[in-house]
């Protein structure tokens, strides 16, 4: 019941949102909704007792197998956290940048963030494909309303490009469910036991895996990332880089390594090849990237590619890394593309040439932007240094020369973060035309928003065991399942 | 115990609360509040370092504070650990920190900023005490991180000279290179032994044969992170650079303390160095080269921060020297007696730039001994300290490294004490140049108030002094510093450099007798300088070559920086616009196609559609939950 209730609660707040259109107040409703489901979110954690919970389990197109099944293990309650703690944060960052009306706009929050809450929850893939795409509507419309230049192209381009990886995976998934035995059923538990021929299993995993290496993305199925983060408003950002990249890792944990484990076995290498490649190659790039904005974009799909790599590398340190590591990035992007809107609010441009200096004019936004720096390369007791440790650890134990190809990072994440922070913030002041009259340091609100996402992120650096322990049992299982495999 | 733990606690903890409050009182705090707040912490955090040592029983105390990351097998405590060797690391960081942190409540009180200074300066007394402390290589690795950050800060403390945060940038950068090391390093060490805890690895060390592959590629990985850390070849371009930051800056992190981290790592994990005879020798040629090297530049440089840097290099050069032959127990000695006198000859240089106005070129300096008397004193005491004049203390810990490395390899000795004739010119060019002679600039020199002059005093005390912590058995000492620190780590414990006494006097006057000669030939040369000298026309190719620092930014530059940036601009303009974009145009373009034809058939609002089908799925849902 209360599984269920998370899922509705947004989605009925969105609906009254759209019914009564109550104009600015819209923001605090949205905001109350968002705290409520942390809230129970917060309750299905503290009464979680370390073992798979199934909530809800009805029959609903039984012949196609298809069961309203919620549930969740602690993978799926990480995915949980991660939505319930940043969807108030995403929804408050509107009060300091508005992105246009406020009913609509946060109505479609809602709705994100209930369809996000049903892929974490759902334990039947055809569910968790329906959510799957669901999700992606109101960000459709946010990004084809509120977005930037070129919007209409690039939300089209956005959109079919992901839908055609839904496509394949809504295949690969009715393919499967019809491998079961009669009846049918495409409950995860069911999927979880086929045992498909290895030559199936070598295209099955391709046409499961598109989809989710588009969500994230990962090299070379990044196209569409950069300029649809580029070009998104504000919150679209964050939601898509945030939140819905992570239904990519957690569809290869639920779908991928459950359908076709052998396949995976196959393919492993290649994909962590390609991520890590990727991983490098948008850090490389992010270093001489002129748009403040594109330059975080190419750094979350940098950050992208080393979590993708390590959820391959099928070891404790590597697959908990990653896990670990959703959340962290989750925190580090909203915060991150927060201060890209509020500095781009006050240059009037992304553009980091006419930035520079603003540590001058702005010296409590310097400091705030200096922490989520630190979280960004991942100093140590920031909240990314365990998982990239962990990550670490997990590629040396695949193989050495991977280890070294990973840990370059440390290195090129330094080299474009820091160099971001000068252009923005050091240097003389007033290199454009007319800078530096109207430029104010960070406001309350903008000190509301970043303090505690910097709290967290140093209380978790701190404290990693608590995220960690979450996913101890379900990563210890899959281990067990690839130990199994011929 | 619980006293142990309590102080323990107490020592990083001190001064980090420095940092939050001058960090958050920034606004409130006046100038002298800031500082002296500041400097009573870390004061306070030595007299809780001095208890610890005081109460030491030679027993290494574990301080287990909670269990940090734990996944699998992997269980990495946040823990100290207190032995002979973090307990003399700790000395050393806030003794010096706190005189220090005294001398720059004069020296920085004008600065619109000095709270920020002073908490970062706190900040950075807190990673390194982290670093010194650890009980493990990621709890060492919390702190090496730490100094690195603060050094990034105050480097560019003045940040709006693009020079500055370029430096500042620089040094965080060379430093993650060698972290790279650092990290692959402490991942093999987990790998192949369970844990990352010096005191379990040191024991299960014992267990492996000599020259073990996996111990060779780790002390080699350790070593790549000590050269980025202790600017040793080839990652020490950084360094000079680091010269942009605040002149107590410089002495306290660039010279006293950050810097022998990598040292400190090094004698930390001793046991495997000592399996690893290949890695000991390449530590041992890298110290040699990196000594030559920062002396030779030192020779020609102009600007008196700068000839100190390049010293800073060299004589951390030696201490790796001795590590790599063996002498972890000089190596540390001469950290001991370098923190000394390298602290005070940056803080004399501040003090002779604060007098003059921040003029720093020495040939617009001279004949300041008459105006500046303590500071000239003091600053001489330190020369003959560094260039190794008995009986001071510098005397003694480079003679100690000379007999290690005689012992060890006589040619890394003969390059040794060749560097040291380059030192003692070096430096006396230095002192000659900016006390003696006449006056060659335009400023009005004053001497320094005496919040800055005290701790040059105490300073030059202990710089004179110094030797007698591990006086030679030949002077009829006891070494008592190599037996304080012995119980600490099997490698130090089994140092045995014994050269019959006979041949250690034949080094030591030989030495000694170079030194003087080139003492006496440097006086020539400089001594009675009452001119300033324009920039020779023509210099030899040598010399101009190692006036510009042997070319290695240069080579930097056209190496790494260009390709760097010219490989990421290009990945985007070719990569990325030329080849990903248009690939997803061509799905987009396929897809408008589909949607004109599409349109034909229906309204066409793709956007529609899918609100109805959000709205239908969640419709179907409640139906089906409700009926069932």
């Amino acid at each position: 019941m209360e599984l269920l209730a998370l899922i509705l609660l947004p989605f009925l707040a969105g609906l009254v949102l759209l019914a009564f259109r109550p104009g600015a107040m819209a923001r605090g409703i949205a905001l109350a909704a968002s705290l409520l489901a942390f809230a129970l979110v917060l309750h299905l954690w503290y009464s979680w007792n370390g073992t798979p919970v199934v909530g809800i389990s009805r029959p609903w197109v039984p012949a196609f197998g298809i069961h309203f099944v919620l549930g969740y293990d602690g993978i799926a309650l990480l995915m949980l956290v991660l939505t319930g703690l940043l969807f108030p944060f995403i929804i408050g960052s509107g009060w300091k940048q508005p992105v246009g009306d406020p009913s609509l706009v946060n109505a479609l929050l809602l709705f994100a963030q209930s369809a996000l809450l049903g892929v974490f929850l759902a334990r039947n893939a055809f569910l968790f494909y329906i959510f799957f795409e669901l999700s992606l509507v109101p960000i459709f419309f946010l990004l084809l309303r509120w977005g930037g230049e070129h919007k209409r192209s690039i939300t089209i381009r956005f959109f079919l490009y992901t839908l055609l990886g839904g496509l394949a995976l809504l295949f690969s998934i009715a393919y499967a469910t019809l491998q079961t035995p009669a009846p049918h059923s495409a409950d995860f538990s069911a999927l979880a036991a086929l045992h498909l021929p290895m030559h199936t299993q070598i295209w099955l995993f391709w046409t499961l895996f598109l989809a989710f290496a588009i969500k994230m993305p990962i090299f070379p199925f990044h196209s569409w990332q950069p300029e649809t983060y580029t070009m998104a408003p504000m919150q679209g950002t964050m939601v898509l880089s945030a939140v819905m990249g992570k239904m990519g890792l957690y569809g290869i944990v639920v779908l991928v390594f459950a359908i076709v484990p052998e396949g995976a076995a196959h393919w492993r290498n290649w994909v962590i090849g390609l991520s890590l490649f990727g991983a490098l190659y948008a850090a490389i790039i992010a270093f001489r990237q002129e748009d403040f904005k594109r330059l975080v974009a190419y750094s979350s799909m940098s950050h992208f590619g080393l979590m993708a790599a390590a959820l391959f590398t099928w070891n404790a340190y590597g697959i908990s890394g990653s896990l670990y590591q959703a959340l962290a990035h989750g925190v580090l992007m909203v915060s991150l593309f927060y201060i890209v809107a509020a500095m781009a609010q006050r240059a009037g441009t992304n553009a980091l040439s006419a930035m520079g200096g603003l540590k001058t004019k702005m010296p409590r936004m310097a400091l705030l932007f200096l922490f989520v720096t630190g979280n960004a390369i991942a100093l140590p007791l920031t909240q990314c240094f365990p998982g990239e440790w962990l990550i670490y650890n997990g590629l040396w134990q695949l193989d050495h020369w991977t280890a070294f190809a990973g840990v370059a990072l440390i290195v090129l994440g330094a080299i474009y973060m820091l160099y971001a922070f000068q252009r923005v913030m050091l240097g003389p002041i007033g290199i454009g035309p007319d800078r530096g009259l109207a430029v104010a340091d960070a406001d309350d609100g903008e000190h509301f928003f970043l303090v505690p996402l910097i709290a967290i992120t140093l209380l978790v650096g701190i404290f990693p065991n608590v995220v960690l322990h979450l996913v101890d049992g379900p990563v210890q299982q899959l281990l067990n399942t690839f130990t199994l495999l011929p | 115990m619980v006293r142990t733990e309590l102080l323990a606690t107490l020592v990083p903890a001190l001064p980090l609360i420095g940092t939050f409050i001058a960090g958050f009182g920034r606004r409130k705090l006046s100038a002298y509040g800031a500082g002296g707040l500041a400097t009573a912490l870390v004061a306070a955090s030595f007299l809780c370092s001095l208890l610890l040592f005081l109460g030491h029983d030679g027993q290494t105390h574990i301080v287990h504070l909670f269990n940090w990351i734990s996944v699998g097998t992997m269980n990495i405590p946040f823990a100290f650990q207190i032995d002979a060797l973090s307990l003399w690391m700790m000395l050393i960081v806030t003794g010096i920190g706190s005189l220090i942190h005294l001398y720059s409540i004069g020296y920085m009180h004008d600065d619109p900023r000095v709270a920020t200074f002073f908490a970062q300066l706190n900040l950075f007394t807190f990673s390194m005490l982290l670093l010194v402390m650890g009980s493990n290589f990621l709890v060492t690795f919390i702190g090496w991180e730490g100094v690195g950050l603060c050094s990034y800060l105050l480097i560019g403390f003045w940040y709006t000279n693009p020079a500055y945060n370029y430096a500042g940038r620089k040094a965080f950068v060379m430093n993650r290179i060698g972290d790279v090391g650092m990290v692959l390093a402490m991942t093999l060490l987990f790998h192949l032994f369970g844990t990352l805890n010096y005191a379990e690895i040191m024991d299960k060390a014992g267990a492996l044969s000599p020259g073990h592959p996996l111990i060779v590629g780790a002390t080699l990985l350790l070593f790549l992170g000590a050269t980025g850390k202790s600017a040793q070849l080839p990652l020490l371009t950084w360094l000079p650079d680091a010269m942009a930051g605040p002149t107590p800056v410089s002495a306290l992190i660039h010279a006293a303390t950050m810097v022998t981290a990598g040292l400190f790592l090094v004698v930390r994990s001793s046991v495997l160095y000592e399996l690893a005879p290949y890695t000991q020798s390449i530590v041992l040629w890298v110290g040699v080269a990196t000594a030559l090297f920062g002396a030779t530049v030192g020779l020609f440089q102009n600007d008196i921060k700068k000839v100190l840097a390049y010293s800073t290099v060299s004589q951390l050069g030696y201490m790796f020297a001795a590590a790599g032959a063996g002498a972890y127990s000089w190596g540390m000695f001469h950290v001991t007696t370098h923190a000394f006198f390298k602290a005070l000859l940056f803080l004399g240089a501040g003090s002779v730039i604060h007098a003059l106005g921040g003029e720093q070129d020495i040939r617009r300096m001279g004949g300041l001994k008459g105006t500046t008397k303590t500071t000239y004193i003091t600053f001489l005491v330190a020369t003959l300290a560094i260039a190794g004049i008995p009986p001071l203390s510098g005397f003694f810990s480079k003679d100690g490294i000379l007999a290690a490395t005689f012992a060890a390899n006589p040619l890394a000795y003969g390059l040794l004490v060749f560097a040291a004739m380059l030192t003692a010119f070096y430096m006396f060019r230095l002192l000659f140049l900016t006390f003696f002679g006449t006056y060659r600039g335009s400023a009005h020199p004053h001497e320094s108030p005496r919040v800055m002059t005290v701790p040059l005093v105490v300073l030059a005390v202990l710089s004179a002094a110094g030797g007698v912590l591990n006086l030679p058995h030949v002077f009829g000492g006891h070494q008592w510093l190599q037996h304080f620190l012995a119980p600490a780590a099997d490698g130090l414990a089994n140092e045995q450099l014994e050269l019959p006494a006979s041949t250690e006097w034949g080094l030591m006057a030989l030495s000694t007798v170079l030194v003087l000669l080139t003492i006496w030939y440097t006086w020539t040369l400089f001594g009675k300088k009452t001119t300033l000298d324009g920039e020779p026309a023509e210099m030899p190719f040598l010399k101009r070559l190692i006036a510009k620092r042997w070319m290695l930014d240069e080579l930097y530059a056209a190496l790494f920086e260009k390709p760097f940036s010219w490989i990421s601009r290009h990945f985007f303009s070719i990569g990325e616009t030329k080849v990903a974009v248009p690939l997803t145009a061509g799905t987009g373009r396929a897809a408008h196609g589909l949607a004109e034809w599409m349109r034909k058939l229906q309204t066409g609002e793709t956007g529609f559609y899918l609100f109805g089908m959000m709205i239908g799925v969640v419709v179907l849902l409640l139906i089906t939950w409700m009926g069932a």
